[in-house]
């Protein structure tokens, strides 16, 4: 009983560190695999393979409202993401890239990202409070600049904390 | 890091933890009419203070029951104003990936809130947010640790309901116990480290 209690907390210690020395491969793969599949449901439909695409519709339903007015058409059938969605989660994977250990941005850059991100912000507060109705392309864009402004956050975090493990 | 695999088994070292295992489920009972959630919330506070100080008497006594109410209430203003965000971003079209990293956020740095307000006794320790940030930073592998023990104990927990239903009182109380030593132990140590790296400072 108690050697299965050491190794269940070995498991969650090693775990933890896995998460802490992987943080920005994982957040990079998991958006990776949400892009992905956004772009997979239409394609899949095209194809008439329904009911896988059903299944990552649904999936993706869970993070974003899917109005196919307002998500990109590829093939016959819209992305399972919005345009915005779309943007944001891209946005947020350029940023992975852009802020490492490695390669740190100067302040105008950051403050750059910063301020498009916060254009970004309004432009969905304005859209959302229904004051006015924007194309696809705009969402994208807005959305673009909102998940680097995220991920300009987020990454900045992690680089941090990579900092001071590799301290 | 701190010891996770005595967090499983801390509390049986208590002389009287039979009988402070039955208040506590009795705190969980009333738990579903509320009434009993201060108090819990109180008991756990008080027992992350002592997994802190390394107490040789692991459980708090729980009889101050004034006292356990007052520390409960500040532990759920804290839960609240922490969880509030993501209670707002979660009904924002499209506010999933913030929701998640917000919510991910939350739970990473909760362990810190409690046991600051736990050690200080002082609800504006909570809000010193340039140290709590510092502290996350530095402790990200151990609170990531403690996240993922808090999952294991939430299964066990649940597990307790097998014990004709009544077993989940003392499971969760008794996971509730071996969070509260980790949310101790794992400040502490952020504290050692933290006076560690100012010493050194000082020290060149």
């Amino acid at each position: 009983m108690n050697s299965s209690l050491v190794l269940i907390a070995e498991a969650a210690d090693s775990l933890g560190r896995f998460f802490h020395r992987h943080l920005r491969m994982i957040l990079r793969s998991v958006t990776l695999a949400v892009l992905a599949l956004a772009i997979l449901a239409p394609v899949l439909r095209t194809v008439g393979l329904g009911t896988t695409s059903r299944l990552i519709y649904q999936l993706e339903g869970n993070i974003c409202h899917q109005e196919p007015g307002r998500c990109i058409r590829i093939g016959s059938a819209p992305a399972a993401l919005c345009s915005r969605c779309v943007g944001a989660y891209l946005g947020f994977l350029l940023s992975s890239l852009l802020f490492s250990v490695r390669f740190r941005p100067g302040r105008r850059v950051r403050f750059t990202i910063g301020l498009i991100a916060l254009a970004g912000l309004v432009d969905t507060i304005f859209h959302l409070t229904g004051l006015y109705d924007t194309p696809n392309l705009y969402r994208l864009i807005s959305g673009l600049a909102l998940g680097a402004g995220l991920g300009m956050l987020v990454f900045r975090f992690i680089s941090e904390t990579e900092t001071t493990v590799s301290r | 890091m701190p010891d996770l695999a005595k967090s499983f088994t801390y509390m049986f070292e208590d002389k009287n933890w039979l009988s402070k295992m039955l208040v506590g489920a009795a705190f969980m009972l009333l738990s579903g009419i509320i009434i009993g959630i201060p108090f819990l919330a109180g008991y756990v506070v008080a027992a992350i203070k002592r997994s802190y100080d390394d107490e040789e008497v692991p459980l708090p006594e729980g009889d101050n029951f004034g006292d356990l109410f007052g520390k409960g209430i500040v532990a759920f203003v804290i839960v609240v104003l922490l969880y509030i965000p993501a209670f707002i971003l979660s009904f924002v079209p499209c506010g999933g990936l913030l929701t998640v990293f917000y919510t991910l956020l939350a739970m990473l740095v909760f362990p810190i809130l409690i046991a600051r307000y736990a050690v200080t006794n002082d609800l504006n320790s909570v809000f010193e947010f340039n140290e709590i940030i510092e502290l996350l930073r530095d402790n990200i592998a151990n609170l990531a640790a403690v996240l993922i023990m808090w999952i294991i104990f939430s299964i066990i927990a649940v597990l307790g309901v097998l014990a004709i239903g009544i077993g989940f009182l003392f499971t969760s109380f008794w996971a509730n116990l071996g969070l509260a030593y980790l949310y101790g132990k794992v400040y502490q140590e952020a504290m050692k480290k933290k006076e560690t790296v100012n010493v050194g400072g000082d020290a060149t």
